[in-house]
């Protein structure tokens, strides 16, 4: 049934069950009920007639004893108190009819012949039947009676439509207050339905049901909202998760990218490298094979020959030289040497003595005061300072004066060691700053001043390799700082 | 249980057949055909058939417990305590309530109802 347009199915099935219910109860009773008054009024009505059934029989005996019709007659007279019984008769022994009720009514009204004893219920709503009418044990005659059963069943009809208007009232009753009491259980069920469309139409998982009284629902709404929760925070762990992932993915691709420029870069080095080696190297090269050629033609002339021969082993000399180098600047590439601690002013030291005869022959004064202890591998640092303090030695026209100082710098919250190499040397214009770092690369001739080229290139890898930097400063004729940065 | 005729046997043997086999109240009825009053006294019912000398014979019997019945007329009325007679074919009866009393006699209701009462 419909109640309302309004009404939420779950609301109208509640309601329907409390109707069917209270409704198929109270019929159920009412029927169980009617059934039981019918069929003990049923019952009642015959043990009623059968006792007046028996007060008359009782009284008539002596009429038909005496044989006396007019006295049987006013017995059953007696029978006008009780208005339902519409008929009634006495027969003698012999069957004939003695006497009936009321007076007038024709014989043949009667049943002609006397059958069973006992009262029933015939078809046209009445209650008839025979009863003995005897003395002792000795029997006078019958008594029919015909009993008037409309009444009783108008009467049922009545209760029917009462018990039908009862159960119409408290239908309507029971109507109104399911209306009512309904909502208790519903509510929050509808909430709860309403939130979760709310979830699935929008997503948004922050929101919660509320209402959250009743037992079961209540129930049912706090584990709902556990479960939001729930999926609330792994929502959110899945986001942070995205978010962690997407930033490991940028760090990896920045990382990829400086691998890829570093790989690059070092390809170039290495493409420059093999083309300057193979140029530097070619030189000493033709050199031998002039000079030996010229010896062939020239092999009578031992003077010549010797001359070329001196050649041939200088270049040959040179050429050893540039092989070592380059040996010494690819080793530095992969190179896995411990980190030790290093004096600096002891590796100076050291230096002044591996140099004492150039420093000695040049006049050459080195500077150098508290110079610090640095983390370092070992064998590098001292490179580094051999190469930078033989470099001042040999670009310098006068008496060399080189000045080694140290200093701690702080930068990008990061503190460094900064050495200064200074010296008095020939210097160089500013734009060639980057180049002096670059493998065989030279500013001057290698008859003005001798060197592999590679003695800086060498410097500028140690410092990389201990994750510093080294940047030069000059002014041609005045003299050429270095500045070292190495990490603390 | 005595029945007896006192005077001229008006039944012949319809009334031997009427009782034969008949009980009261677990006693046998036995018909006894007397010839005086001497030998009346022992019935319980005793009908009476003595014309003439009815009056005589009630009068003897007054105070003893022995139900007198006759159809004389005035048998009632002489101290009798039923008396049957004819009315419109049919047999009917007069009971003398005071004679029965006097003789302790209780006289079924159901049958004084059918009864002519006389005093």
């Amino acid at each position: 049934m419909r109640i309302k347009r309004t009404d939420a199915p779950i609301q109208r099935k509640l309601m329907n069950v409390i109707l069917i219910t209270s409704s198929a109860a109270l019929l159920l009773t009412c029927v169980a009920y009617g059934s039981y008054e019918f069929v003990s009024f049923r019952s009642a009505a015959k043990s009623h007639v059968s006792g007046l059934g028996a007060i008359i029989a009782a009284n008539s005996t002596s009429s038909l004893a005496f044989d006396n019709k007019e006295d049987a007659s006013e017995i059953l007279d007696a029978l006008k108190a009780e208005n339902r019984i519409v008929a009634a008769c006495i027969y003698d022994t012999k069957g004939y009819v003695f006497a009936t009720y009321p007076r007038n009514e024709p014989v043949r009204s009667f049943p002609s012949v006397v059958t069973d004893e006992g009262y029933h219920y015939g078809n046209q709503a009445y209650l008839e039947g025979f009863q003995p009418i005897a003395q002792e044990t000795r029997r006078l005659g019958t008594l029919y009676l015909k009993y008037d059963m409309t009444s009783i069943y108008s009467r049922f009809r009545l209760y029917g439509l009462i018990a039908l208007l009862v159960v119409s009232l408290s239908f309507l009753v029971s109507l109104l207050l399911s209306r009512r009491l309904q909502k208790s259980i519903s509510q929050p069920i509808l909430d709860l339905a309403a939130t979760a469309e709310q979830i699935s139409t929008h997503g948004d998982y922050s929101v919660r049901a509320g209402n959250t009284n009743a037992h079961e629902a209540g129930l049912l709404t706090k584990a709902f909202n556990h479960m939001l929760d729930q999926i609330e925070k792994q929502n959110q762990e899945i986001t942070r998760f995205n978010q962690q992932l997407e930033a490991k993915i940028k760090d990896r691709t920045r990382e990829l990218e400086g691998a890829n420029n570093e790989l690059q870069e070092s390809n170039r080095r290495l493409e420059q490298f093999a083309y300057v080696a193979s140029h530097d190297l070619q030189e000493p090269l033709r050199k031998i094979q002039t000079f030996s050629e010229l010896s062939e033609k020239n092999v009578e002339n031992t003077g010549f020959v010797k001359r070329y021969l001196e050649k041939i082993n200088l270049s040959a000399n040179r050429m050893s030289d540039l092989i070592k180098a380059i040996l010494q600047y690819s080793r530095l590439s992969n190179t896995e040497d411990a980190y030790e601690k290093i004096d600096l002013n002891q590796v100076l030291e050291n230096v002044r003595t591996d140099l004492e005869l150039v420093i000695a022959e040049k006049k050459a004064v080195i500077h150098a005061a508290g110079l610090p202890a640095i983390q370092g591998i070992p064998l590098q640092i001292n490179q580094l300072f051999l190469n930078l303090v033989s470099n001042s030695l040999k670009f310098c026209d006068t008496e060399p004066l080189i000045n080694i100082s140290s200093a701690i710098i702080s930068r990008n919250g990061e503190k460094y060691v900064q050495l200064t190499f200074a010296d008095n040397g020939i210097g160089f214009e500013q734009q060639y700053a980057d180049s002096i770092f670059t493998i065989f690369q030279r500013l001057h001739s290698g008859k003005a001043y001798a060197g592999t080229g590679i003695g800086l290139a060498l410097c500028k890898k140690i410092v990389e390799n201990h994750r510093g930097r080294i940047t030069v400063d000059s002014v041609p004729g005045e003299g050429t700082r270095f500045f070292i940065e190495l990490p603390i | 249980m005595i029945i007896g005729v006192l005077g001229n046997n008006p039944f012949g043997s319809y009334l031997e057949q009427a009782v034969a086999g008949e009980t009261l109240d677990g006693r046998k009825l036995v018909i006894r055909y007397c010839n005086d009053i001497k030998e009346a006294l022992g019935c319980q019912m005793l009908f009476i058939n003595t014309p003439g000398r009815t009056k005589e014979v009630l009068a003897a019997l007054s105070g003893k417990s022995i139900l007198t019945v006759g159809d004389g007329e005035e048998f009632a009325k002489n101290g009798g305590m039923i008396q049957f007679y004819l009315a419109n074919n049919k047999t009917r009866i007069k009971i003398n309530l005071a004679a029965a009393k006097a003789a302790n006699i209780t006289i079924s209701s159901k049958l004084l109802r059918l009864a002519e009462i006389v005093e």
